[in-house]
């Protein structure tokens, strides 16, 4: 009898985790599918519709159209990805098997600098060279938060291959950008797709950076969504609001469906295994 | 370590460059700014102040951001470990429905922080909120319950919303713990019939330093640096009764001052409180390390 107990008590518990940790996702999905009198009202007698959706892209005169700024948030987060990443692979290739001195603390460092330390100086330099509120200048700062990250996991990576390796594919004659590559990048390809994958949804969720430097013609999802929910009337149209949750969201739930294995790994910098 | 140049270097340099520009310079202009009158609106000229800075704001207003910092970071540290860790423990199946249910609740980790505040702001609404309603059901009478404009419980509903969104994290970091800890451990003593109280007392916790350090490091570090959430919540309000030390330094810059030199300040007290916590907790996870 003891033993039951103790087991309705765990099987409560986890209930109660599951609801609350997974509830408030079921229920944006469910919001973004319920009319806005079905909101209001608090009623679940409605029938679900993809009003939400239309009505948070439609574009005009006070209408969300909110479709530019995952466009806007796309280029960025894909740009400083791509570009941060070809930078960050040859650096952790040397520092992994090179003789350089090394440097990967002092990289990973610049991943826990605050934001709010090179916020200002960042400001004014992108106000002297034009950048503030342009692509170019969104995807040259968010290398600030690929690139550390980057280069700190894949040396982790590259570190973690054997180094016979290596070594016959240097007696074979191989150059260093044909070993980086066609041996050590496909050696831990699923490493490297989940970094890249990280990246580019730490791009796409950061909210600080883009809130002062995108203004209007680069302006992010998150910045917009910040705008919205500030906003008197539309501030409170949690329909569209959780349907922009949502789409704001797939990056992730892609991400999470595919790779739990790594999940731990890759948030933990590589601490835990 | 003696400096040697090698043709090698050639492939550090791209992305050193790009930390130079964008780190290492910005970093090191804050600091300047820091001991200089530098402001931007009303436009004067730059002139040196010396500690002027730093002493306006240590006898100001800082002890009330760092307490308000400090209460927020070790409130979410305490509940984050305490629920990832009873978490850790009740899920640590290995069948294909507890991984999907890992899977599940995991959900939040990686959410946009506007998302997480949107979530949270409709969860605490009046009136139709379900957090409102269900503690109106609990029989809890102030409608809201939980409101962000409120100054006693402004700061709860920033916490709640980051233990939502960071504790899936810490259960997940404490399950790869536990399941290190050796297998044949467990079962002999479980065959001798050691209680399960005494188990967790004598083989886990023991074994749980250095994964707790982990936690402490990683969370520790985006906690004083929390601003997101705040901004979305509560905008620092009401008053200033949830505004932490970062968002001192939006508020001295873009919130409307523009005081160049005020932002520069606290932002370097951030970097001081930071870099303070990750020395003492790199400290402890080289300790954890070596006894495992």
């Amino acid at each position: 009898m003891k033993l039951g107990v103790g087991f309705v008590l765990k099987l409560l518990v986890k209930v109660v985790f599951i609801v609350f940790f997974f509830g408030p996702i079921v229920l944006c999905a469910i919001n973004s599918l319920r009319p806005h009198w079905a909101i209001v009202t608090n009623s679940l007698n409605f029938v679900p519709t993809i009003e939400n959706y239309m009505s948070l892209m439609a574009t005009g005169l006070e209408q969300f159209a909110f479709g530019r700024y995952f466009i806007n948030s796309a280029i960025i987060a894909g740009g400083a990805t791509v570009f941060g990443t070809v930078v960050s692979l040859p650096a952790a290739y040397a520092l992994s098997r090179l003789k350089v001195a090394n440097l990967g603390v002092f990289f990973l460092s610049f991943r826990f600098l605050p934001i709010t330390t090179v916020l200002l100086p960042i400001f004014i330099l992108w106000q002297f060279l034009g950048l503030v509120d342009t692509y170019q200048g969104m995807i040259l700062l968010y290398m600030i938060i690929v690139v550390p990250y980057t280069v700190w996991m894949m040396q982790i990576y590259f570190n973690e291959i054997p180094d016979e390796i290596f070594q016959a594919a240097q007696i074979d004659g191989y150059s260093n950008l044909e070993i980086l590559f066609r041996i050590m990048l496909p050696a831990c390809l699923p490493g490297f797709l989940v970094t890249v994958w990280i990246s580019f949804l730490f791009c796409w969720n950061e909210f600080f950076l883009a809130l002062v430097l995108s203004g209007t013609s680069a302006e992010t999802a998150p910045v917009a969504c910040s705008f919205f929910l500030g906003t008197l009337g539309i501030g409170h149209r949690w329909g569209e609001l959780s349907a922009a949750g949502i789409l704001m969201s797939i990056p992730l739930f892609i991400f999470i469906a595919f790779t739990q294995k790594y999940f731990v790994k890759a948030l933990s910098f590589g601490l835990v295994k | 370590m003696r400096f040697k140049f090698s043709r090698d270097y050639f492939y550090v340099l791209p992305a050193l460059v790009i930390i130079l520009v964008i780190g290492l310079f910005p970093l090191c202009f804050s600091i300047y700014a820091t001991f200089v009158d530098y402001s931007l609106v009303p436009p004067r000229p730059i002139t040196f102040v010396g500690g002027k800075n730093y002493v306006d704001i240590l006898t100001g207003p800082f002890l009330r951001a760092l307490g308000i910092t400090v209460s927020m970071v070790a409130a979410c540290l305490a509940l984050e470990i305490a629920f990832g860790f009873i978490g850790a423990l009740l899920f640590t199946g290995t069948s294909k429905i507890e991984t999907a249910v890992r899977t599940l609740i995991s959900g939040p980790i990686l959410l946009s922080s506007v998302v997480v505040g949107m979530l949270w702001k409709y969860l605490y609404f009046p009136v139709i909120g379900p957090v409102t309603l269900f503690l109106k059901f609990l029989g809890v009478p102030e409608n809201p319950p939980i409101d962000t404009a409120r100054t006693d419980t402004a700061l709860i509903s920033i916490i709640i919303a980051d233990v939502w969104q960071w504790t899936p994290l810490v259960l997940l970091i404490f399950l790869s713990g536990i399941l290190a800890i050796p297998k044949e451990l467990l079962e002999a003593a479980e065959i001798d019939g050691m209680p399960s109280l005494s188990r967790l007392r004598y083989i886990i916790i023991p074994n749980m330093g250095g994964v707790l350090t982990i936690v402490l490091l990683l969370r520790g570090t985006m906690l004083f640096t929390e601003f997101d959430k705040i901004f979305i919540l509560t905008k620092g309000g009401p008053g200033v009764h949830t505004m932490n030390i970062v968002y001192k330094s939006y508020e001295a810059s873009f919130g409307g001052i523009y005081s160049i030199s005020d932002a520069a300040t606290w932002s370097i007290f951030v970097l001081i409180i930071i870099n303070i916590f990750v020395l003492a907790s790199a400290k402890m996870l080289a300790r954890g390390l070596r006894r495992r």
